[in-house]
């Protein structure tokens, strides 16, 4: 089993770390993201044009999960460490029942999750980015809530 | 899509609320995954994404700094 993290377009770009207009830019980025949060895993840098990111789904934070076909057998719209891990859990049983002969029928699932939210460090990381980061993201989602409830204004 | 199209400067008006949607009707699992070139930051060197899962399952985590 591998683990890789894709690095993508900055999704909120600010004055410190704007948006990519070069790969050097894009790679500076990775290697200050690799060494602030100690990440030790494969980090695989996208194109300028993102093409691996669009291929998947283009959002900001999704996780996937690959056999050795190439084929997505877990996917998720936000990263969530415990859904991750309880995927896994199964994949890897499963394979060992595999291993031990048992027959095996694939068959197809759901989940609606939920993630922890944690609106400081979130807050945090905007400030981290520029003002500019901050700024734009609370102007679209005052705009978000006054078009919800336009009585409100 | 260009990479001045895909690189926004400006965090987007809809909050990618259109691309969030679009998710669900994707790439669904039972599907092969993409296979893009991408750049290995610890070696620089290009990797095709298939050369990861062919010895076993692959979590692929997607973001970024910001």
């Amino acid at each position: 089993m591998r683990s890789a993290f894709v690095y993508t377009r900055e999704a909120h770009p600010g004055e410190i770390y704007p948006h990519h207009d070069s790969m050097e830019r894009k790679l500076a980025h990775a290697r200050v993201f690799q060494r602030l949060f100690g990440v030790r895993r494969t980090i695989l840098v996208d194109d300028l044009a993102g093409t691996g990111h669009r291929g998947f789904g283009m959002l900001p934070n999704m996780t996937y999960i690959l056999d050795r076909r190439h084929v997505v057998v877990f996917r998720s719209n936000w990263t969530e460490p415990r859904s991750i891990r309880a995927a896994l859990r199964y994949l890897l049983d499963m394979q060992e029942h595999r291993a031990d002969g048992a027959r095996l029928a694939p068959f197809y699932a759901e989940l609606h999750g939920f993630r922890r939210v944690d609106d400081p460090a979130f807050e945090e990381g905007l400030r981290r980015n520029g003002p500019k980061a901050s700024r734009e993201f609370h102007e679209v989602m005052a705009r978000r809530k006054t078009r919800e409830s336009p009585g409100l204004g | 899509m260009t990479p001045e199209e895909y690189n926004y400067a400006v965090f987007p008006r809809d909050a990618d609320d259109p691309v969030f949607a679009a998710f669900a009707e994707g790439l669904k699992v039972g599907r092969r995954a993409p296979d893009p070139c991408l750049i290995e930051l610890a070696s620089r060197h290009g990797v095709q994404l298939r050369d990861l899962t062919q010895d076993g399952l692959l979590v692929l985590e997607f973001g970024s700094f910001t």
